[in-house]
């Protein structure tokens, strides 16, 4: 016979076993859901207009599963800017514009010029999902895969995430590892690197493969208190040239006598340290956060991001958001090339390439519609500088209206890594 | 429909919700000034609450208990879930020396706890002993084999294992809660100034019009067992609702209600079950034992 007492611990240990199990999924009538249906208008002006409509979704299925889906369809018409450059003598003549694809040439006063905008248009459907599932009290893993189609260009990817939980679920650790491969399809075939725009010749489609490795830590500091770091490192290799890309080769008066498609390496390393913290005041919040990120094309960059949520009354809020972003330029980044200079084997005029500047302030405001659905509308503008001022700016607006509709009570300061 | 009525209100100060499941009221109170919060988390417990009904009850038709005792003595492969109660239900057969037993349910149809003095026939009672007995399950994880004829029955831990998850969930969110269903108890934490939650304990005979005693309760499971006008009268012996298994017949001289203070709510539960099926040393059994209990003593002879 037990003793009286090993009657109480045993039924202790018992009970503990009992209930050391993670929460069982719950019935199918009560997962709840998170959906969120959102349309999106921006417009660089006198270049790009995108108008994008997203969908998306999320289930959890107990407490310990969930899966998540996000479909995106963008319309995207516009010129944007391909490197060439114009020239003085131009006769007057800003820009033309031309049919979907590919820069095109215009003969001026005698001389052949190339449109240093390319117009086109273009439309973008994508696709991510993702799921979740607790594999122990602590541990937690995530799978997604995400396809993406335009007219030229064909993205699919896969990855996986793992976070754990420590010290009392007050600071967790994140790894993750993802796969992309992407085609760019120019029609015709890609252009031969530093050919003349003017030579037909044309290669096959372009492949690129990326992978992407991340490891975070996110610390809950107080009550009202989180800090997130993230560092990240990514592996691109493969056909990175941008094929509707042109660079000048001009003479010394600085007038176009030769146009070239752009030439980049065949492999690109990329990291980033990213800081975001944010707090709670007894209603507002305020979120910070900082990214630096730098390659192995000479690329460094940081960005500062503020945002400010404001509660109004009765659930309304308002949200302000600034954002600075400086970048200095690639080592193969050349506005132009000079006339005789040896060809360098890897050159891009791209702006995107160069020194830049982007300055971003927005507003949102948010309204509840009864107890789960919320409205919001975001205004931002954006302006970007080409530090050595010799692309004239790209201002930016950008409008999104979003409808969420959520069955889920969130505690958590944020749910999701950042974009 | 009904079910989705039900909110949290605001009651001396603590926002209250309650439902109707396990056959029991239920009972959510919560401390906190946000009632955001508190309709979130009272939905949570709900909605585990009635989970564990669906799952657990044998009055279902679709759920486990219903596959494993209609069977026909095959064996069935059960979840984890239901494999952790196996668990603990063999636990307590064995620390119960057989007289706490899941399959002891089919005694239902010989006795009826109805105040009244009609007692079975004793060869009623016989012919069912031979379909009742843990002993006689094969519980081999995740395989449970239930001989034809018999049946399980979660009634006697489903309440205190639906109070002690429901704690666990919302303990991640909140600790100033106290969960009640049907009398089974448990405090995750104090009340949000730090002060104990005081409980009630119900006089068997007088159900909610006098208390017995007044338990301050800060953290931890709290559970009653007794049997409040179930019994029956008979020639000056009163026949508790509380069944020996292994005789078919009440425990003679058991307490009117027993209320045991525990870690958790399950454990409180068994203990004070434990207490009830020992019968006149059910106060014995409690002092050997050593957790806080208050005990009303019965009087079986009337």
């Amino acid at each position: 016979m037990n003793g009286k007492k090993s009657i109480r611990n045993a039924l202790a240990v018992a009970a503990c076993t009992v209930l050391s199990q993670t929460p069982a999924p719950a019935s199918a009538d009560e997962f709840p859901w998170k959906a969120d249906l959102s349309t999106l208008y921006y417009t660089e002006k006198d270049r790009v207009t995108v108008s994008e409509s997203i969908a998306s979704l999320r289930r959890e299925i107990g407490s310990d599963e969930a899966f998540g889906l996000k479909v995106t369809f963008d319309t995207i018409s516009g010129a944007s800017a391909n490197g060439a450059i114009f020239g003085a003598n131009a006769g007057g003549v800003q820009t033309v514009t031309s049919p979907s694809g590919a820069s095109r040439t215009i003969n001026i006063g005698g001389s052949s010029r190339i449109d240093p905008l390319t117009e086109f248009t273009d439309t973008h459907i994508a696709a991510q999902f993702a799921f979740e599932k607790a594999l122990w009290r602590t541990l937690t893993a995530r799978a997604e895969g995400n396809l993406g189609f335009e007219n030229d260009y064909d993205s699919y990817g896969a990855g996986g995430l793992l976070s754990g939980d420590l010290n009392h679920r007050l600071t967790t650790l994140t790894g993750g590892l993802s796969f992309n491969n992407d085609t760019v399809k120019p029609i015709g075939g890609t252009p031969v690197a530093l050919n003349r725009v003017s030579d037909p010749t044309r290669l096959g489609l372009g492949e690129k493969r990326t992978i992407d490795l991340l490891f975070g830590v996110s610390q809950v500091i107080s009550r009202t208190t989180i800090t997130q770091v993230n560092v990240t490192h990514g592996m691109t290799d493969g056909y990175l040239t941008d094929p509707y890309k042109i660079i000048s080769v001009v003479d010394t008066a600085g007038e176009p006598v030769d146009n070239l498609f752009e030439s980049r390496p065949a492999s690109r390393s990329r990291n980033t340290l990213f800081w975001r913290t944010a707090h709670h005041f007894t209603e507002d919040v305020i979120h910070f956060a900082y990214r630096y990120a730098w390659d192995d094309w000479g690329i460094r960059s940081h960005t500062a991001d503020l945002r400010y949520r404001y509660e109004l009354a009765r659930g309304h809020y308002l949200q302000a958001h600034l954002r600075y972003y400086t970048q200095s330029a690639s080592d193969i980044y050349r506005f132009s090339l000079a006339e005789g200079e040896p060809i360098p084997l890897f050159v891009s005029a791209d702006y995107r390439l160069g020194n830049l500047i982007t300055q971003t302030a927005g507003l949102k405001y948010g309204l509840p519609l009864g107890k789960k659905m919320e409205f919001s509308v975001r205004a931002e503008y954006l302006q970007q500088t080409d530090a050595d001022d010799r692309f004239p700016k790209v201002d930016v607006l950008l409008v999104q209206a979003t409808l969420s509709y959520s069955d889920l009570v969130d505690y958590a300061l944020w749910s999701r890594p950042p974009p | 429909m009904k079910e989705n009525q039900h909110g949290v209100t605001r009651e001396s100060g603590l926002w209250t919700g309650r439902f109707q499941a396990m056959a029991s009221p239920c009972e959510v109170l919560i401390d906190t000034p946000d009632m955001a919060v508190a309709e979130a988390l009272f939905r949570r417990a709900e909605e585990e609450a009635r989970r564990i009904e669906r799952k657990f009850s044998r009055y279902r038709d679709e759920n486990i208990v219903h596959r494993i005792n209609h069977a026909g003595g095959n064996p069935i492969e059960v979840d984890e879930e239901t494999a952790y109660l196996f668990d603990f239900a063999a636990a307590c057969y064995e620390l119960s020396g057989g007289k706490f037993d899941i399959t002891s349910g089919l005694l239902r149809q010989a006795w009826r706890f109805d105040g009244s003095d009609r007692l079975p026939d004793p060869k009623a009672i016989e012919t069912l002993l031979p379909r009742i007995g843990w002993s006689k399950v094969r519980w081999e994880n995740p395989l449970f084999t239930l001989p034809a004829g018999m049946e399980i029955d979660f009634g006697g831990i489903g309440k205190e294992y639906a109070v002690d998850r429901t704690a666990k969930i919302l303990s991640q969110h909140l600790q100033n809660v106290l969960i009640n269903y049907g009398g089974d108890l448990f405090a995750v934490g104090p009340r949000a100034d730090g002060t104990p939650w005081q409980i009630g304990v119900d006089d068997p005979d007088a159900s909610s019009e006098k208390l017995v005693a007044k338990i301050p309760l800060k953290q931890g499971g709290l559970a009653t067992s007794g049997d409040a006008r179930r019994y029956l009268l008979k020639d000056n012996i009163r026949y508790s609702h509380i069944l020996d298994p292994r005789t078919g017949w009440p425990v003679k001289n058991a307490p009117r209600s027993v209320t045991v203070l525990a870690s958790t709510c399950l454990e409180a539960g068994m203990l004070a079950t434990f207490a009830m099926l020992e019968g006149s040393e059910a106060k014995t059994f409690l002092e050997g034992e050593g957790m806080p209990f208050w005990l009303v003593a019965g009087d079986s002879a009337l």
